[in-house]
């Protein structure tokens, strides 16, 4: 069995005061994709920001790749764990070339300027994400699915063993949307590298992923294997909604099919 | 960026060339070679003991600045930010004042020393300040507690120039800033911290191509934020404080340079950009001189004047052809 990518052990969280994450006990397989899924605000985003030291807990533990969290250094941590974050952000005159060699920060040393290296990394991330025709393009001039697939190459670049996107498909249409996820599959299945990814969408979620966290108020709700987790009965829980998992013919995976009551609504 | 520097390099050579030459005084280039080769004569002592020296300090002056400027737009990723918003020149008037006020009239370089130490003081109590805030210190906390402070010190400033006659003709003379008079002396107050400055800002110069980014991605990307974001204010601070020691309060050049910097290299690395701005804040500085001793002779114009009136039509074109680059 390989070690964890990621091991939290009562780990509480706030923001001003408000509590986000509350005694998380979480251990997250090394090699797999795993979906954060739950309602807003039920602390998906800041399991991933603290896993990537970049929202302090207020109390607990973390643990990456085996060694706790306050052991690595800034660099060394890029080199193993790369995050796009929630809605990046970034001047519109930059072109993407440039954006993505922002990617290879942490294996410059000292004054030197691009190597090959990194040149090398560079060209295989744009490649990968079929961005290289517009490599030159400023990203204020791109479309939202390219806009995406740009700082997705950027985080690529970063070349590390373990990615957290902090729902990487958010505005894209569901076609933008599936090709993103595909490429995350292949940089899994392919690469070998393990992926967090924050989901709303569940029936992306039952496609792509190995493995489901569902969150739920600040706390973790269930998690495992995917069929496990997104069952009716645990989408009823959290989200507080009927829900039917449908077969499809022809089709690996059930689709997941809320059914709204009125009642329901009303209740939340 | 090739092309821009080397042009720069050039309009800073000729600016030069220029400010030796003229002034009060026209001299022929004959004139101005045999001061540089040692001359003796009333021509030769005006343009080693006058014209060199007020052409360096501008030179350094401008640079100090237009760095300070890119610094503290880059750390705040703010493109209206100058070094003014960290109380810097409030700090250092204030100090001068009051030793004008404890000790009668001083020279131009007791001011400067004065200038200096204030500057210094201001940046310790900013970050003091911003230190004391603890957890909540940034950026944006270290602008308001400049700002604050600055309003404070302006405020303690006017009540001793009520009190005390004297130091309000000396001070306005200083307040408007200005090259003209300084001596050796005063540059050598001003250049540790613009070679600190300029160290500093290329040391930390990858980690501000990445700062262009928000925080949570340049955090990722393995930059230590709040550090490289406060290290960045300091630097400022430090030269804001060696410019105001050389040339007193000279306004709008850190926040006209940096702009032109970007306009001339759009796509230069932040090395590049500093590279850049050094050599905008240089040339602005040393023309805006050359044009304050032009345009009122044989009198001189407040340097403050001349930036605001070249500076200020600049800006907005820059902001105009900016908004529709954009659109």
């Amino acid at each position: 069995m390989a070690e964890a990518l990621a091991r939290l052990r009562g780990v509480t969280a706030r923001y001003d005061g408000v509590t986000a994450l509350d005694l998380v006990d979480l251990d997250l397989p090394d090699g797999r994709i795993t979906a954060f899924c739950g309602p807003n605000g039920s602390g998906k985003s800041t399991a991933l920001r603290v896993m990537r030291r970049l929202h302090a807990p207020s109390n607990g533990t973390v643990e990456i790749a085996g060694r706790p969290l306050h052991d690595w250094s800034p660099k060394e941590l890029a080199k193993s764990v790369a995050m796009l974050s929630q809605s990046p952000d970034a001047p519109p005159e930059l072109t993407v070339q440039d954006l993505v060699r922002l990617g290879r920060f942490a294996h410059k040393r000292g004054f030197r300027g691009q190597q090959s290296e990194d040149r090398a990394a560079c060209d295989r991330a744009l490649e990968v994400t079929e961005m290289a025709h517009l490599a030159e393009r400023p990203i204020g001039r791109l479309s939202g699915g390219q806009l995406q697939r740009a700082w997705i190459a950027m985080t690529i670049a970063q070349e590390t063993p373990h990615i957290l996107l902090d729902e990487p498909t958010n505005h894209l249409d569901v076609s933008h949307a599936f090709e993103v996820l595909e490429l995350v599959k292949r940089l899994n299945r392919t690469e070998g590298r393990s992926i967090v990814l924050v989901l709303h969408d569940l029936n992306m979620a039952m496609r792509y992923a190995d493995h489901v966290v569902l969150f739920d108020q600040g706390r973790v709700a269930v998690a495992g294997p995917t069929r496990s987790v997104l069952t009716e009965d645990h989408i009823t829980e959290v989200f507080g909604i009927e829900c039917r998992l449908i077969e499809i013919e022809g089709q690996d995976v059930p689709a997941v099919v809320p059914l709204p009551s009125e009642q329901a609504i009303l209740a939340r | 960026m090739k092309k821009s520097v080397t042009i720069l390099v050039l309009v800073l050579g000729l600016a030069i060339i220029a400010s030796l030459h003229l002034g009060l005084n026209v001299y022929a280039p004959a004139a101005v070679l045999s001061a540089l080769g040692g001359a003796d004569g009333t021509d030769a002592i005006i343009i080693t003991s006058l014209r060199i020296p007020r052409t360096l300090v501008a030179i350094c002056a401008g640079a100090a600045l237009g760095l300070s400027g890119f610094l503290v737009q880059a750390s705040t990723r703010n493109p209206l930010a100058e070094p003014g918003l960290l109380g810097i020149n409030a700090g250092a008037a204030f100090s001068v004042v009051l030793g004008i006020t404890l000790s009668g009239s001083l020279g131009l370089a007791a001011i400067g020393g004065l200038a200096l130490a204030g500057g210094l003081v201001t940046t310790a109590l900013v970050f003091g300040i911003v230190t004391a805030a603890g957890r909540t210190a940034g950026p944006g906390t270290t602008l308001l507690a400049g700002v604050t402070l600055a309003a404070m010190l302006a405020s303690l400033t006017q009540v001793l120039l009520l009190v005390d006659e004297t130091a309000l003709e000396t001070m306005l003379f200083w307040l408007s800033g200005g090259f003209a008079d300084r001596s050796f002396e005063v540059l050598a107050l001003g250049l540790p911290s613009l070679v600190i400055g300029l160290v500093g800002a290329l040391a930390i110069a990858g980690s501000l191509d990445v700062l262009r980014l928000d925080d949570d991605s340049a955090g990722a990307l393995g930059v230590r934020v709040t550090g490289i974001r406060m290290g960045a204010l300091a630097l400022g601070a430090l030269l804001a404080a060696g410019a105001v020691a050389m040339a007193g309060p000279v306004v709008f050049l850190g926040l006209v340079a940096p702009h032109l910097a970007r306009r001339l290299a759009p796509r230069a690395t932040s090395a590049g950009q500093i590279v850049v701005t050094v050599l905008t804040g240089a040339s602005i500085a040393v023309l805006a001189d050359i044009v304050a001793r032009l345009i009122v002779l044989p009198g001189e114009a407040p340097i403050g004047a001349v930036l605001a009136l070249v500076g200020v039509p600049i800006l907005v074109s820059l902001l105009r052809r900016k908004a529709e680059a954009v659109l």
